[in-house]
C-alpha cells in the first residue's frame, strides 16, 4: 500500500513539470510580441524592455524556463500585470470559494447519481428505471448555464427562495444559503452521468457468478445489492469523480459568471482577456495542481476499493 | 423407507426469448433420498445447471416455472414468497457451490468477511461477527487451509484455485445444509486438484450427513463419489439408476454412448464421441429428442416422446427400445 502511495506520489513530479513546461512556453508560443500586446500600440521602447525583464523574456528561454521553476519553488508566481498584486495572493484570495462551490456541486451529483443510479439497477426493466433513465438523460444533456439560469428563474425570482447572486455575508448560514443555486447548476450534468454510469456498472456487477454464490448462501438482497455489489462496481464511478472534480475546479466559469461568484475559472478567463500572462499562467497552474490532487485521491482511493491494485 | 428431502413432480422450466416461452425443462420428475448423493450428468446444454439453479431460485427474471413442484422435506417450496425462500432455504437449508471457484468469491472483499456474513444471516442475525469468527477459522481448518487466522484477512486473488475451491466448500458446509447444489465444482481445477477436492468433499459429507445434487459432465468423476446418477439430455431426464447399475447395464442410448466416451488411460485409441450435438431449447426433434444423433433410433422414436418408466426396480429409462 505504502509502496503504491508513493509511486502515484512521484508520478505527480513529472505531471507538473510538463503543466509547468506548456504554461512557460505561452509567452512564446502566443502570436504577437507579449509587450506589444500588453502595453498597447502608445508604448515606448523603455516600457516594453522593462516589462519583458518582468517576464524574464530578456533572457535565451531555457534560462527564464529556470528562473520561472526557482520562484516557483520559492512560491513567487509573479505580480498581476493589471492589478499590482502578487498572484499567489489573488488566488489564494478566489481559491476557497472554488473549492467549496466543486466539492458541494460534486457532492451532490455523487449522491443523487449514484442513488438514481442504484434505484434504476434494482428496478431494471420496470417503468420506474425507464423513467429514471428518462430522468438521467435529461440532466445529462442540460448544460450548465441553462440549469443555472432556470434555477435562478424558478427558485430565486419566482418563488423567491434562494438569493440570485454573490457569496452571502460572511455567516455560516447565509455561505450556505448562497451555495445551494450554483452547487445545484454545477451538479445537474454529472448527476445524469454519474447515474448511467452506476445503473451499467452494479448491473454488470449483479450479473456475475459470486453474486449467485452470495444470493445461494442466504444473502439477503439488500445486502448484496448496497455492501457487496457496490464496492465491486464503484471503480469507474471514482474515476469519473475525480476527473470530474478536477474539470470543475478551473471550469465552473459559466456558474461563477451567473451567480457572480469569484472563483478560479472565472479569474482565468478574465486574465486571458486582459493578456495579464503571470495571472493567466498562475490560474492555470492553480487549477492543474488541484486536478493532479483529485486524481491523486481518487488513484488511492482505488486502492481501498480494490485490493488487487496495491500489489501492482 | 428413508424420508425423501427432495421431490420433484413433472417440472417444467421455460425461458423468455423475444416475446416467446422457450422449453427448457421438460417432465422433470427427481427424488433424492436423505444422505443421497446423486450425481446429474450430461452434456453442455442439457439442462443440468439450469435444474440446479431452479430448485435454489438462482435463474434470471426472464426464466419461469411452467409445470409442476419442487417438494423440500414434503413441503412445496415453489409457493413461499422470495422473502421466505431465502430465510429459510438458502444458506439454512440449501446451499449452493458453482463451477469456477476465480469467480465464485467477491474479488473486493476479505474471505473472513464473505465467510462471516454467511454465519451472520445463518444465524438469523442473532449472534455478533466476532463470535462467529471462532466457527469461521474452526470451519476453514477443517476445509485444510493452513493457517486460517491469518488467510482470513486475505483477498480472494491471494488463494489458489483449489484454495477458493476448499473456502466455497467450508462457506456452504458452514451452514450445516441438509442438501448441497454442487454445480461442476472441480471442472475448472487441475486433475490433482480435482481429486483433493473429491476427497474432502467425501470427507465433509459423511461429517454433516448432507445430500448433494452433484452435477457434472464426467462420468469419470462421480462414478467414485454418487450413490445414484441421473442422466440428462435436452432438458430431460432419459435414465436414472444405482451408480453401479448404470456403468454396468447403461438402458438409454445415450448413456451407453457417454459411458463408450469415457477415455481410458491404458488404452491408446482414438477418443469417441457422439456425433451431433445437444439441440438448442427450441429446435428440440419431433420425437424422441435424442432421436437424431442415436444409432438405433426408428420410426416410433421420430413420432412420440418416449417417458421415463422404471425398466427393473429402482432403474428408470425412456427409451421405446424397452417397449419392444
Amino acid at each position: 500500500m505504502f509502496i503504491y502511495i508513493t509511486k502515484r506520489l512521484l508520478w505527480v513530479i513529472p505531471t507538473i513539470l510538463t503543466v509547468l513546461l506548456i504554461l512557460f512556453s505561452l509567452s512564446y508560443l502566443l502570436p504577437g510580441d507579449p509587450a506589444d500586446i500588453i502595453l498597447g500600440p502608445r508604448a515606448t521602447p523603455e516600457m516594453a524592455e522593462e516589462l519583458n525583464r518582468r517576464l524574464g523574456l530578456d533572457k535565451p528561454w531555457y534560462q527564464s524556463y529556470l528562473i520561472y521553476l526557482k520562484n516557483i519553488i520559492k512560491g513567487d508566481l509573479g505580480t498581476s500585470i493589471f492589478r499590482d498584486r502578487s498572484v499567489l495572493t489573488v488566488i489564494l484570495d478566489v481559491l476557497p470559494y472554488t473549492v467549496i462551490l466543486t466539492l458541494a456541486g460534486m457532492g451532490l451529483a455523487v449522491f443523487n447519481g449514484i442513488s438514481i443510479g442504484l434505484l434504476a439497477a434494482n428496478y431494471n426493466n420496470s417503468y420506474f428505471e425507464k423513467f429514471l433513465t428518462m430522468v438521467s438523460f435529461i440532466t445529462a444533456s442540460t448544460p450548465t448555464y441553462i440549469a443555472g439560469v432556470l434555477l435562478i428563474v424558478v427558485f430565486s425570482v419566482n418563488f423567491n427562495l434562494i438569493p440570485s447572486i454573490g457569496i452571502g455575508e460572511g455567516g455560516f448560514l447565509s455561505s450556505l444559503h448562497h451555495l445551494i443555486g450554483p452547487a445545484l447548476a454545477l451538479s445537474i450534468g454529472w448527476t445524469g452521468y454519474i447515474a448511467r454510469l452506476t445503473r451499467s456498472s452494479m448491473l454488470e456487477t449483479l450479473d456475475q457468478e459470486f453474486i449467485q454464490t452470495e444470493k445461494s448462501f442466504g444473502i439477503p438482497r439488500y445486502y448484496i445489492l448496497y455492501k457487496y455489489a457496490l464496492k465491486k462496481a464503484i471503480k469507474p464511478i471514482i474515476a469519473v469523480i475525480g476527473l470530474g472534480i478536477g474539470r470543475l475546479l478551473g471550469g465552473a466559469v459559466f456558474v461563477e459568471v451567473i451567480f457572480n461568484r469569484p472563483g478560479l475559472g472565472r479569474l482565468i478567463v478574465n486574465s486571458v482577456n486582459e493578456r495579464d500572462l503571470p495571472m493567466v499562467r498562475g490560474g492555470v497552474l492553480a487549477a492543474a495542481l488541484l486536478f493532479v490532487i483529485a486524481n491523486l485521491i481518487a488513484d488511492i482511493s482505488y486502492a481501498y476499493f480494490d485490493p488487487r491494485i496495491k500489489q501492482k | 423407507m428413508p424420508d425423501k428431502i427432495l421431490k420433484i413432480n413433472d417440472l417444467a422450466v421455460e425461458y423468455r426469448n423475444k416475446g416467446k416461452y422457450l422449453r427448457v425443462l421438460q417432465d422433470i420428475n427427481l427424488e433424492l433420498d436423505n444422505g443421497e448423493i446423486l450425481a446429474l450428468v450430461g452434456e453442455s446444454g442439457s439442462g443440468k445447471s439450469t435444474l440446479g439453479k431452479t430448485i435454489l431460485r438462482l435463474l434470471p427474471d426472464s426464466a419461469r416455472i411452467a409445470e409442476g413442484s419442487i417438494f423440500f422435506k414434503g413441503k412445496d417450496i415453489c409457493n413461499l414468497s422470495e422473502k421466505d425462500f431465502n430465510d429459510q432455504i438458502r444458506g439454512q437449508e440449501m446451499a449452493m457451490v458453482i463451477q469456477n471457484p476465480q469467480n465464485a468469491l467477491n474479488p473486493v472483499f476479505k474471505v473472513g468477511t464473505q465467510i462471516l456474513d454467511v454465519l451472520y444471516f445463518k444465524s438469523k442475525k442473532q449472534k455478533s461477527r466476532k463470535e462467529l469468527k471462532k466457527e469461521a477459522v474452526e470451519i476453514l481448518k477443517k476445509v485444510g487451509i493452513s493457517d486460517p487466522e491469518y488467510r482470513f484477512d486475505e483477498y480472494p486473488h491471494q488463494f489458489s484455485g483449489g484454495m477458493k475451491q476448499r473456502v466455497m466448500l467450508a462457506m456452504a458446509f458452514i451452514s450445516n445444509p441438509s442438501l448441497l447444489i454442487a454445480d461442476e465444482p472441480t471442472t475448472a481445477l487441475d486433475l490433482t486438484v480435482e481429486a483433493q477436492i473429491l476427497n474432502l468433499l467425501s470427507k465433509l459429507v459423511e461429517e454433516y450427513k448432507t445430500s448433494i445434487l452433484y452435477i457434472s459432465h464426467d462420468l469419470g468423476v462421480v462414478a467414485g463419489l454418487s450413490d445414484r446418477i441421473a442422466v440428462m439430455y435436452a432438458g430431460r431426464i432419459v435414465e436414472v439408476a444405482q451408480t453401479k447399475e448404470l456403468f454396468a447395464e447403461p438402458n438409454h442410448p445415450y448413456t451407453e454412448a457417454l459411458l463408450k466416451c469415457l477415455p481410458d488411460y491404458k488404452k491408446t485409441e482414438e477418443l469417441l464421441t457422439i456425433p451431433g450435438q445437444v439441440p438448442d431449447p427450441g429446435n428440440y426433434p419431433v420425437g424422441c429428442n435424442f432421436h437424431p444423433r442415436c444409432s438405433y433410433s426408428f420410426d416410433r422414436c421420430r413420432k412420440e416422446d418416449p417417458v421415463l418408466k422404471e425398466i427393473i426396480p429402482n432403474h428408470f429409462s425412456a427409451c421405446f427400445l424397452n417397449d419392444s
